[in-house]
């Protein structure tokens, strides 16, 4: 049996790593530290594996050899005048570099989750700005939590404990030094377990923030109830938030996918800003899965932009809403599509799903999926963080080490070498021609 | 690799005292050498073009989430510098915040071969690591910052001089650092509860100890560790009128710890940074003024320092720093965007957009000031050119502050549109010293590369790296104080940037990609100290950090072409 | 002195491609001057691939001396291409068909018509000059760059149709005009210039705005808490024409320290009687 300890879990956006794993015969037995949800991707992980490389032929996916694959998603690719390279939430930074590589080199877009996700927060950076801080600011100093939109208790289920409400830090002995304010459209396990719970209506959060700021300002509210809330309770929100030694806002999809969207996140930036006057205040968005972060971190850095990177003509160029792959799908502009460890067909819009599969699909991924059941080529990988090593960023931007805790499936190997295969004959199929 | 001959060419070597002579430059394996066979060789034709070593940027930001936010903050500064791919290049963007490929190829096509990236917190060093393998053509080293780090301030607290020491070296071995930042020491503590420093000898909450104490105590400590690099900061009261009596009062609070100067050259143990931002006079935002007559007298009569410049060129640009409060009073002021990331028990970092105007006075101010220390600094040896990019201006900006230093035209026909209150209340229109080329490479080569310790580069002896840049001006015709546009021109893309003994420029084109190197230093402390210090860090990590140690620590194996430099510690 | 004007007309081919198409070189500044031929082997980017205009295009017609005298006719549905009439000084466009992403992007002067919908972004970051739309548009209308922080400047745009969200957003001048319905957050950050929604907006109209005024016609739903009531106006002034009212002018956006005015139509809006109590 193998210990290893101080692993990284690559599962949510924590990144928690003090998990110690067990390992017998290249079987992962015990995963110590570990959430409900990390404990259940490194227990059944290896269920549900796609046993080996397949091309549809006439309408049915064949068992073929993984050089047939990569040359025909090659060749699909080249030929291609606007291919879309999407996902890489679920892979190492490594596989995300030459995802860009590759997507230069093809003349496509890259996109990923954040696209569909906590992309309305990226938006908010670039017309306000971010007061942040790393996750131990908050467990040092945090006398005030809000969770706005976001269940960290099911969603992020050691967040409390580690980060936030319930963690103990320099400061703050954990929550009989804190408050936990929840604002949602439902009474969700964050919500039952806070302090105060304050239920917003579905698709109002625009107004209530509208509300807070104009609140905070001292200035009259000109009704009586926002979002469903009484007047009188937002002003004492912002009596709150006002009066708090170090507040911090954790936000998820609650609030970036709903009416209003980056203009939801933009009004929560500008108040925490506003806040910054006269108390310490910090935003965070709670990141879903675990390297989404990364994937903005180097898409940024190597293209100066975070996803929805259009490098047809040769330059980085973005905005979402021209260059976001749904938006991309909508007009019919696209002509291939490359997914990395995602589920688009599941998960986006129908019509968009549909439309997805009239161009030539291929998929990356270690398991079945609705995505990987219709695409044209499937690659079986391996997992990140379990089968292959790699960096990874945490929600916070904090980059730590994934390790290799097993060997992969004989047929499978890291999204960084799949991809590394398909540049390498991209770039052979180019010379060619 | 083929042997290179650079003939014929004005060479500039001011630390192997050559002046401007005709001489040939033999490379061969990465190296200059005494000479090769000209017939087996690439043979460069230099006549009527200058020699120089290749660039030694001490401090420019770079690399890492700092810099990484700002390039988030900005699309709209990236939509202005578009660069496509070429069959050598990858695709990048940019103007303040370039993305990574984009900074080293511009870099390099300016005769650049070593930019040091000056401030990231130890935490975040994996991160910058990463970039620094993404940022190709120069070599590379980043400065971790201390000066507000609850080791540190608890080991002052503590009189423990000899752990501090030890927990530095610690720190720079296992998150490969190069040499140790301060950043308004004690300052970015206290922002974290919304504050920041009240004086220089007024105690940061809850830890007891002075700013003064965390500058001399850590100018202390880097001199035992015997660093190549001294001690890097960023003073107190940065951006404030009146502020250079803070910068003078930091500077002295060390003269206690000055060396001896060699072959005539001081040899300095603290490096003030971009004091342009530290030099103002006045005491308010209506009669600010530029301070630098007095730190300019300081420095002349004190050889324990140096400086680098921090110039300020007016143009839309980013400012990004450590120093959070600071940041947050220029939100303030000037309603612009706003980043803020506080970094658990180390630092934290600010960004905030900035277009500097010719016609606002404090503008105006700041860019007289850093002009004024330059020129009013007698010895260049103390004086290194840097605009703190992006803060006063971006990096691809220094031929024309180069240009600034060496002609006297050139700084009249620049400030014809400048703020005249300004101009009639500060003293650079009546300077009339013009830096010669020698001072020039000095500032941007020689002394650099002196200041960091690093022998073999900023020279083109037998020995040294061949890192070098051909420049095409043709000194009998041109007189940089006169024709200063032609030597603009020419800086700005080098004939050839030789890197490694490599060509991988030409034409003010990069025609060879190559990766570069990523220092860091290893000082070696006593073994029982070391083992007793880093045991003392085990116990206190898990209740300042959020990781574990073992995932703190940066593996040499993600590092690109990783060069520890070793020196043996006094302690 | 009478001018000569040009009509160039430029017939889109059957089967054109469905990936993005860059049309940026479709300028009155870049066609004056030019002959037929070289307009025809101008390079375009189609997708990932370098294409010419005379690819995709019949071209037909003439071309002027100066771009004020050029008029391009554009015949054929391009919901896919992008930045038709991009930072063009003088000079007509008309698109006889869909028009497309980035209409106008940068615009200086010179006229473009669209008459067919087109898509989003509209005018961005337009300093002058006059687009009309017959037609419904996507989101952004008369906006800014991301992180630019500057929508539209000067000029004019008219929307005959509907708009889609953020319409105006970061607008600092100029005029823009929505005969048919906006979607929510018009005017969001603006700081100047004037907005008319002839038809309704289900919500967050003028949010952080902090200049400029919004004048609405039909319904919206709630106002947001950063609008006080000001006063009951009995008319509001578009670009010099007067509109009647009676109107609700409100104040705002607050949250912002703003001093822009949104005017509500009171009568469309009668659920927002409940404001008057607050009249100062």
């Amino acid at each position: 049996m193998e210990i290893f300890q101080d692993v990284v879990c690559p599962v949510c956006g924590c990144l928690c790593d003090d998990i110690e794993v067990s390992v017998e015969n290249n079987k992962i037995v015990k995963a110590r530290n570990a959430c409900a949800m990390g404990t259940t991707k490194f227990l059944n992980y290896n269920n549900d594996r796609i046993p080996s490389p397949m091309i549809k032929n006439n309408g049915v996916q064949k068992p073929v050899s993984l050089e047939e694959c990569i040359e025909k998603t090659a060749e699909i690719l080249v030929k291609a005048k606007y291919p879309l390279i999407y996902g890489l939430s679920l892979s190492s930074v490594e596989s995300v570099k030459v995802a860009i590589e590759l997507t230069e080199e093809v003349g496509g877009v890259l996109d990923n989750q954040t696209s569909v996700c906590h992309g309305p927060g990226v938006q908010g950076i670039h017309d306000i700005g971010e007061s942040t801080g790393s996750l131990g600011e908050i467990r040092h100093r945090a006398d005030l939590i809000i969770a706005w939109g976001a269940n960290l208790q099911e969603a992020h289920p050691r967040h409390m404990e580690r980060y936030s409400y319930t963690s103990k830090g320099r400061y703050r002995n954990g929550k009989e030094d804190r408050n936990l304010i929840v604002i949602d459209v439902r009474e969700t396990l964050t919500a039952k377990a806070a302090d105060k719970f304050i239920q917003i209506e579905q698709g109002k959060d625009f107004e209530f923030i509208n509300a807070l700021r104009t609140a905070l300002r001292l200035e009259q509210i000109q009704k009586d109830k926002v979002a469903g809330v009484p007047v009188e309770e937002i002003e004492k929100l912002a009596e709150v938030l006002r009066s708090c030694e170090f507040g911090v806002i954790f936000f998820g999809q609650g609030v970036t996918q709903v009416n209003g969207k980056g203009r939801n996140i933009d009004g929560l930036f500008s108040l925490t800003r506003d806040l910054n006057s006269w108390t310490k205040f910090l935003i965070m968005p709670a990141r879903g899965h675990f390297n989404v972060a990364g994937v903005n971190q180097v898409a940024t850095w190597q293209t100066g932009f975070p996803y929805a990177i259009d490098l047809s003509r040769g330059y980085p160029w973005y905005n979402p809403g021209e260059t976001t792959i749904i938006d991309i799908i909508r007009r019919g502009e696209s002509d291939a599509t490359l997914v990395v460890g995602s589920d688009p067909i599941a998960h986006f819009p129908p019509a968009i799903s549909k439309r997805m599969i009239t161009t030539p699909l291929i998929s990356i991924d270690p398991a079945h999926s609705m995505t990987t059941m219709v695409s044209d080529v499937v690659i079986p990988s391996s997992f990140a963080g379990i089968e292959y090593e790699g960096l990874a960023y945490r929600m916070d931007g904090l980059c730590l080490p994934l390790k290799k805790l097993v060997k992969e499936p004989d047929n499978t190997m890291s999204d960084e070498k799949v991809l590394k295969m398909i540049l390498a004959k991209v770039r052979e199929l180019k010379k060619v021609n | 690799m083929h042997d290179i001959l650079i003939k014929n060419g004005t060479v500039f070597d001011p630390i192997n005292n050559i002046d401007g002579e005709i001489i040939d430059i033999a490379i061969s394996k990465g190296k200059i050498v005494d000479k090769v066979d000209e017939s087996n060789a690439e043979v460069i034709d230099a006549s009527n073009k200058i020699v120089l070593p290749g660039g030694v940027d001490i401090h420019s930001h770079i690399a890492g989430p700092k810099v990484n936010m700002g390039r988030l903050l900005r699309p709209e500064d990236h939509y202005r510098n578009l660069k496509p791919k070429t069959s050598v290049k990858r695709a990048g963007v940019g103007t303040s915040c370039p993305s990574t490929f984009t900074t080293g190829y511009e870099y390099s096509e300016m005769g650049y071969t070593t930019v040091f990236e000056p401030a990231n917190p130890p935490l975040k060093m994996l991160h910058v690591i990463d970039e620094f393998n993404d940022t190709p053509m120069i070599d590379k080293a980043c400065y971790p910052l201390f000066g507000s780090n609850w080791h540190v301030m608890e080991y002052l607290h503590d009189n423990k001089e000899d752990e501090l020491a030890a927990y530095i070296a610690w720190t720079l071995r296992s998150v490969k650092g190069y040499a140790c930042k301060l950043v308004n020491p004690g300052g970015v503590e206290q922002w974290k509860w919304g504050g920041d420093v009240e004086g220089l000898d007024v105690a940061v909450g809850n830890f007891g100890v002075t700013p003064r104490e965390i500058v001399k105590g850590m100018c202390k400590a880097v001199q035992r560790l015997n660093l190549p690099h001294s001690i890097h900061i960023h003073a107190n009261n940065l951006g404030m009128p009146g502020n250079y009596e803070t910068s003078i009062e930091t500077l002295d609070s060390m003269r206690e710890y000055a060396k001896e100067n060699t072959n005539g050259k001081p040899n300095p143990i603290a490096h003030l940074t971009h004091v342009q931002f530290n030099t103002y006079g006045g005491t308010n935002w209506m009669n600010i003024t530029s301070g630098a007559e007095h730190l300019a007298k300081y420095i002349n009569n004190n050889d324990h320092v140096s400086i680098d410049l921090g110039q300020v060129v007016f143009s839309d640009t980013t400012t990004m720093t450590a120093d959070g409060p600071f940041e947050h009073k220029l939100q303030t002021l000037t309603g612009n965007r706003w980043v803020n990331a506080d970094i658990e028990a180390e630092t934290g970092c600010g960004i905030v957009p900035i277009k500097y105007k010719k016609s606002n006075y404090i503008h105006a101010i700041m860019w007289v000031t850093g002009l004024e220390a330059a020129l009013m600094i007698d010895d260049p040896w103390k004086v290194c050119m840097t605009t703190d990019h992006p803060n006063g201006g971006y990096f691809t900006t220094y031929p024309r502050v180069v240009t600034w230093l060496m002609s006297q035209k050139a700084r009249e026909k620049y400030m014809e549109k400048v703020n005249k209150r300004a101009k009639s209340r500060t003293a650079l229109e009546s300077l009339d010293r013009e830096y010669s080329f020698s001072d020039v490479v000095i500032s941007t080569r020689a002394g650099t590369a002196r200041l960091l310790g690093l022998n073999d580069k900023g020279h083109l002896g037998v020995g040294a790296d061949a890192d070098v840049a051909v420049y095409n001006i043709d000194l009998n015709k041109i007189d940089p104080a006169i024709q200063y546009w032609k030597v603009r021109k020419a800086l700005r893309r080098a004939d050839y940037t030789i890197k490694d003994g490599e060509i991988v420029v030409k034409d003010g084109e990069v025609v060879k990609s190559v990766p570069g190197r990523s220092y860091w230093v290893d000082s070696k402390v006593s073994t029982d100290l070391a083992k007793s210090v880093e045991s003392e860090i085990k116990e206190k990590f898990k209740d300042y950090y959020t990781i574990q140690m073992s995932n703190y620590i940066v593996a040499e194996k993600n590092i690109i072409n990783s060069s520890p430099i070793t020196v043996q510690a006094e302690v | 002195m009478s001018r000569i004007l040009a009509e160039i007309i430029l017939k889109l081919k059957p089967n054109s491609p469905s990936q993005p198409i860059d049309l940026r070189e479709i300028s009155p500044d870049i066609f004056a001057g030019k002959t037929k031929n070289e307009i025809g082997a101008t390079q375009i980017w189609i997708g990932n691939t370098k294409e010419t205009l005379g690819s995709i295009f019949e071209i037909i017609g003439e071309t002027a001396g100066t771009p004020e005298d050029q008029i391009i006719v554009i015949e054929g549905d391009l919901p896919n291409s992008r930045r038709i009439g991009n930072k063009m000084t003088n000079g007509k466009i008309i698109i006889n068909g869909k028009g497309g992403l980035y209409i106008g992007s940068d615009m200086k002067g010179g006229q473009i018509t669209v008459n067919g919908d087109a898509g989003e972004w509209v005018g961005i970051g337009m300093k002058g000059g006059s687009i009309e739309v017959d037609g419904n548009v996507g989101a952004y209308t008369g906006s800014s760059y991301r992180g630019a922080r500057q929508g539209m400047k000067g000029g004019m745009i008219v929307i005959k149709g509907n708009s889609g969200c953020e319409t105006g957003a970061w607008m600092t001048g100029g005029t823009l005009k929505i005969m048919g319905d906006s979607e929510i957050l018009p005017g969001v950050h603006m700081s100047g210039g004037s907005i008319l929604i002839a038809g309704g907006c289900p919500s967050m109209v003028g949010a952080s705005m902090t200049g400029g005024k919004i004048v609405l016609l039909g319904k919206t739903g709630e106002i947001l808490s950063g609008f006080h009531l000001e006063e009951i106006k009995g008319k509001a002034k578009i670009d010099g024409e007067k509109i009647p009212g009676p109107f609700y002018s409100f104040s705002g956006d607050i949250a912002e320290k703003g001093k822009g005015k949104i005017f509500i139509h009171k009568e469309n809006n009668s659920h927002l009687v409940k404001y008057e109590e607050f009249l100062p």
